[in-house]
C-alpha cells in the first residue's frame, strides 16, 4: 500500500525537477508539486496499484501541467506563431529554395563531432545540458519536445493535449530538433 | 575527349537528381517524420536521392537520432540525480499538509 508520508522525501525532487523544466518557473514548479501530493491522496482509493507509485504521480503532475499550460495559453495561437517566425527560423538554418537548392547556411552546417557520444550518455552534467538547450528553446515550442521525447507521449496524445494540428505538430517537431542538435553541438560535442 | 562528355553527363545527372529532390530542410523534415510513419514512394526515393549526394543532412539524421536515444534516459537520471532541490522551507510546507491531509 502507498504511503503518503513517504512521497515527499521518495518523489519530491524529481517531481520538482521535472516541473521546472516544464514550466521554468521554481514557485509555479513548488505549487504544482504541492498539488500533485494533495490530489494524489484523495485519488488514493482508486489506485490499484497497476503501474507503480512513481508513474503514478508523475502522471498527475504532467496533468496539472497540461492544465497549466492551458491557463497560461502556452500553446494558444501556435498556428500564427509558426507563420510568423517561419521566415527568420529557417532562414537562419537554410539558404532560400530558390538559391542553391536550399542548402544549410554556412553557419548552420551540420559538423561531425568531436566528443563522444556514448560517454556523453554515461555523464550527468550531459543532462544538464539538455536542460539549458531546452531552456534556450521558444516557450512555444519546448512543451511539444518534452512530450514526445522525453513523456514519450504519442502524436496522437500530443495534438489533443496541446491543441495543435498534425502539420504545425510536425513543424514544431522539426525547430526543436534543429535547435536541440545545434545547442548540444555548440555546447557540449564540439566544445 | 570521351572523358570529358562523361564528365558532363554527370554533371547534367547530378544537378536533375538535385531538381527532383528535396531542399534540405524538406528532407530532415521527412527523415524526422520517417521516424515515426511510413511515407510514400515517391517521397521515400526524393529522400534516398537527396541523402546520397548531401552529407550534411546524413550527419543530422545521425545525430538528432543520438539526441533521441539520450533524452530516453531523461527521467531515469533525474531520478538518481534530481536536477533541481526543494528547499527546507517549501518541504516542511508541503509535508505538514500532507500530513493533515491523509
Amino acid at each position: 500500500m502507498p504511503d503518503p508520508k513517504q512521497w515527499l522525501h521518495n518523489y519530491g525532487d524529481y517531481l520538482y525537477s521535472i516541473a521546472v523544466l516544464k514550466t521554468n518557473d521554481k514557485e509555479t514548479a513548488e505549487d504544482l508539486v504541492q498539488e500533485t501530493f494533495l490530489s494524489a491522496i484523495k485519488a488514493l482509493p482508486g489506485f490499484k496499484g497497476e503501474s507503480n507509485e512513481k508513474t503514478w504521480l508523475t502522471a498527475i503532475l504532467n496533468n496539472k501541467i497540461i492544465d497549466y499550460y492551458r491557463k497560461k495559453d502556452v500553446l494558444k495561437n501556435a498556428d500564427s506563431y509558426l507563420i510568423e517566425t517561419d521566415q527568420s527560423f529557417y532562414g537562419s538554418f537554410f539558404e532560400p529554395d530558390n538559391s542553391s537548392s536550399g542548402h544549410w547556411t554556412k553557419t548552420a552546417n551540420p559538423e561531425p563531432w568531436n566528443m563522444s557520444t556514448d560517454e556523453a550518455l554515461t555523464r550527468n552534467d550531459f543532462y544538464k545540458m539538455l536542460d539549458y538547450c531546452i531552456g534556450k528553446m521558444p516557450a512555444k515550442l519546448a512543451p511539444v519536445f518534452i512530450a514526445k521525447y522525453i513523456d514519450e507521449d504519442d502524436s496522437e496524445k500530443i495534438c489533443k493535449d496541446f491543441d495543435i494540428s498534425s502539420s504545425n505538430y510536425w513543424v514544431i517537431i522539426h525547430r526543436t530538433k534543429i535547435l536541440m542538435r545545434k545547442c548540444l553541438e555548440t555546447n557540449w560535442f564540439k566544445k | 575527349m570521351p572523358g570529358n562528355k562523361l564528365v558532363q553527363k554527370i554533371i547534367w545527372t547530378m544537378s536533375l537528381l538535385k531538381k527532383i529532390s528535396f531542399s534540405c530542410k524538406e528532407a530532415t523534415l521527412i527523415a524526422i517524420q520517417r521516424e515515426e510513419y511510413n511515407t510514400t514512394f515517391f517521397k521515400k526515393l526524393k529522400l534516398f536521392i537527396h541523402m546520397a549526394y548531401c552529407a550534411p543532412c546524413r550527419l543530422f539524421v545521425k545525430q538528432t537520432k543520438i539526441i533521441s536515444r539520450a533524452v530516453i534516459n531523461y527521467q531515469d537520471v533525474l531520478f538518481a540525480n534530481p536536477h533541481h532541490k526543494l528547499s527546507a522551507e517549501a518541504k516542511e510546507t508541503i509535508q505538514n499538509k500532507i500530513n493533515n491531509t491523509i
